[in-house]
C-alpha cells in the first residue's frame, strides 16, 4: 500500500514535470501577430496629450509644451455629463483621463490592399524635417506663455534648447520628473490618498506615478529631494489642490531648455466639471522667474475601463552616434 | 527641363514625406537619410525599448563568417500607434533589413526603413513610397 502510494506520487511528480516541459514553451511562445493585427482594435481615439508626438496637438496658450489641449467643443460637452462624487462628498476623480485611448489605440499606420505589407505612417500624415517642422520649432520658442525667466538667464535656456539633442536629461532616459511629466493618464482616489499613474510608454519615466496624501497631514522635511517632489492635497469646493515641494533641480520644466533651481515649489490643481477636469499648474521659483509660470489643460474623462499603462524601460543608445544637433 | 526639375522636386518631396515620426533625437543627427544598405540574417535580439525600439541581427557571409548589427526603430509608443507591436517580431526570424546608414561611420549600425520576413510581408517604418510616387506622377 505504502509503495503504491509512493509510486503513484512519482507518476504524479513525473506527469506534472511532463505538463511543465510541454507547457511552458507553449505558454512562453505566444501566438506571432501579423501585420495589421491591432488595426481593427476597438479603442476610442480621443484627444490626446500628446507627450511624445510634440507636434501634432494644439498649444493655446503658448507655453511650448508638449500637451494637446482638445477642442474647446469636446470640452463642452463633456462637462455636462453627471459628476461622480465619493461618500465623502468630494467629486471622484478615479478614472481614466485625457488620452481617451490614446495610449493603445492605432491612430496612424496603413496596411496595403494585400495585407502583407504594414506602413507605420499613413500617405496623408505630415513630413517631419520640412519648412513646416523648423516653423513648428520656431513656434515653440515664441509663444504667449513660455516660462517668464529672469532676463540673465534667458540666453542660457535658448543655448539649452537650441542643444536639446545633447543636452535634454530626459534623452539620456533620466525621469522628466514632475511637472515636466504632465497630467496624470490615471487617477485612483480613496478618502486619505489619491495615486496619480504617467502614461509612460513614449517617455523616459519608467512607470512613474505620484501619491498625494489628502489626510491633512503636512510636507515631511525628512524626505529626500526627488524628480516627482512631496505631494500633499486638500479640497477647496470641487478643486483638489496639490501642494509638490522637495523637487531636484536637475529636471526640465518642457524639452525646451527650461531649467529650474531648488526653490521651486508647484501648485497643482485638479477641478472636475462633468466628465472634465481642469487641470492647472502653477510653478514659482524665484531663483529662476520673475513671476510664477502658470499653464492648463482640459482633461477628458476616457473609456470605462480604460487603461493607457504600459511598461517601457529606457535604453539610450543613440547619444554617441550623434553628428549634429539638429532635433525634433 | 521644367518636367525634369519637377521630377526631382516630387522625388525629394517624397522622401521627406517618408520620413518617421521621431520623438527623440532628430533623425538626420544621427543617420544619413541618402545612403541605405540591405543585410539578410537572422534575428538574435529584440529590444523594445524608450527612446527607441532595437533589433539585433547577424548575418552569415559566403565563407560563414557572421557580422553582427544593431538596427534603430520608432519609439514603442509610436510604433504601438503605427500597429506595430513587439510580438510581431521573434529571436529567430531570418528577415532582410533594408536601413539608413549611420553618418558616424558606424559599419553595424543602422535606421530601418523596411524589415522583408521569410514569408514575404514586410513591415516599413514611413510611408508608401510606391504609392506616393503613383500619386506624384498623375499630377
Amino acid at each position: 500500500m505504502k509503495r503504491s502510494s509512493i509510486v503513484n506520487s512519482v507518476a504524479t511528480l513525473a506527469a506534472v514535470a511532463m505538463w511543465c516541459l510541454m507547457g511552458v514553451p507553449a505558454v512562453a511562445q505566444s501566438k506571432k501577430l501579423p501585420p495589421g493585427a491591432v488595426n481593427d482594435k476597438k479603442v476610442q481615439v480621443g484627444y490626446g496629450l500628446d507627450k511624445d508626438q510634440p507636434f501634432a496637438g494644439a498649444d493655446p496658450d503658448g507655453t511650448g509644451l508638449p500637451f494637446k489641449e482638445p477642442p474647446p467643443a469636446a470640452v463642452e460637452a463633456a462637462k455636462k455629463a453627471p459628476m461622480p462624487h465619493l461618500a465623502d462628498g468630494h467629486p471622484d476623480l478615479t478614472g481614466f483621463w485625457g488620452p481617451a485611448g490614446w495610449g493603445y489605440a492605432v491612430t496612424q499606420g496603413k496596411l496595403s490592399a494585400d495585407g502583407k505589407t504594414h506602413f507605420t505612417q499613413r500617405q496623408e500624415e505630415g513630413p517631419n524635417q520640412t519648412a513646416e517642422k523648423a516653423a513648428q520649432l520656431k513656434r515653440r520658442m515664441e509663444g504667449a506663455n513660455l516660462p517668464p525667466y529672469k532676463p540673465e538667464l534667458v540666453a542660457k535656456v535658448k543655448d539649452l534648447a537650441d542643444h536639446q539633442s545633447k543636452m535634454d536629461p530626459a534623452f539620456y532616459c533620466a525621469p522628466k520628473g514632475f511637472p515636466r511629466v504632465g497630467p496624470p493618464t490615471e487617477i485612483v482616489q480613496t478618502p486619505k490618498t489619491l495615486v496619480f499613474l504617467y502614461d509612460t510608454v513614449n517617455s523616459s519615466e519608467q512607470n512613474a506615478f505620484r501619491v498625494v496624501s489628502t489626510d491633512g497631514r503636512g510636507h515631511d522635511v525628512t524626505l529626500n529631494p526627488s524628480f516627482y517632489g512631496d505631494s500633499i492635497g486638500h479640497w477647496e469646493g470641487n478643486t483638489m489642490v496639490v501642494d509638490v515641494t522637495n523637487l531636484i533641480d536637475e529636471t526640465w520644466l518642457s524639452q525646451n531648455g527650461t531649467i529650474h533651481s531648488d526653490a521651486m515649489h508647484v501648485i497643482e490643481k485638479l477641478t472636475r466639471e462633468g466628465n472634465v477636469i481642469n487641470w492647472e499648474i502653477s510653478i514659482e521659483d524665484p531663483k529662476v522667474f520673475t513671476r510664477p509660470w502658470v499653464y492648463s489643460r482640459h482633461l477628458i474623462h476616457g473609456l470605462e475601463g480604460g487603461h493607457a499603462l504600459e511598461e517601457s524601460p529606457c535604453v539610450e543608445h543613440d547619444g554617441g552616434h550623434l553628428v549634429n544637433t539638429d532635433r525634433n | 527641363m521644367r518636367k525634369k526639375i519637377q521630377g526631382s522636386f516630387w522625388l525629394m518631396l517624397g522622401l521627406l514625406l517618408t520620413m518617421p515620426l521621431w520623438a527623440h533625437h532628430s533623425i538626420t543627427a544621427e543617420f544619413d537619410t541618402s545612403k541605405s544598405f540591405t543585410v539578410k540574417g537572422t534575428l538574435t535580439k529584440i529590444e523594445w525599448v524608450n527612446p527607441h525600439a532595437y533589433v539585433y541581427l547577424e548575418s552569415k557571409d559566403d565563407k560563414g563568417a557572421v557580422t553582427a548589427y544593431s538596427f534603430e526603430t520608432g519609439p514603442p509608443g509610436n510604433l504601438r500607434r503605427s500597429g506595430v507591436l513587439r510580438t510581431m517580431f521573434s529571436v529567430g526570424d531570418a528577415v532582410t533589413i533594408e536601413a539608413f546608414a549611420a553618418k558616424d561611420g558606424s559599419k553595424n549600425l543602422g535606421l530601418v526603413k523596411t524589415f522583408t520576413f521569410a514569408d514575404g510581408h514586410k513591415i516599413v517604418i514611413g510611408k508608401d513610397q510606391a504609392e506616393l510616387e503613383k500619386a506624384n506622377k498623375t499630377e
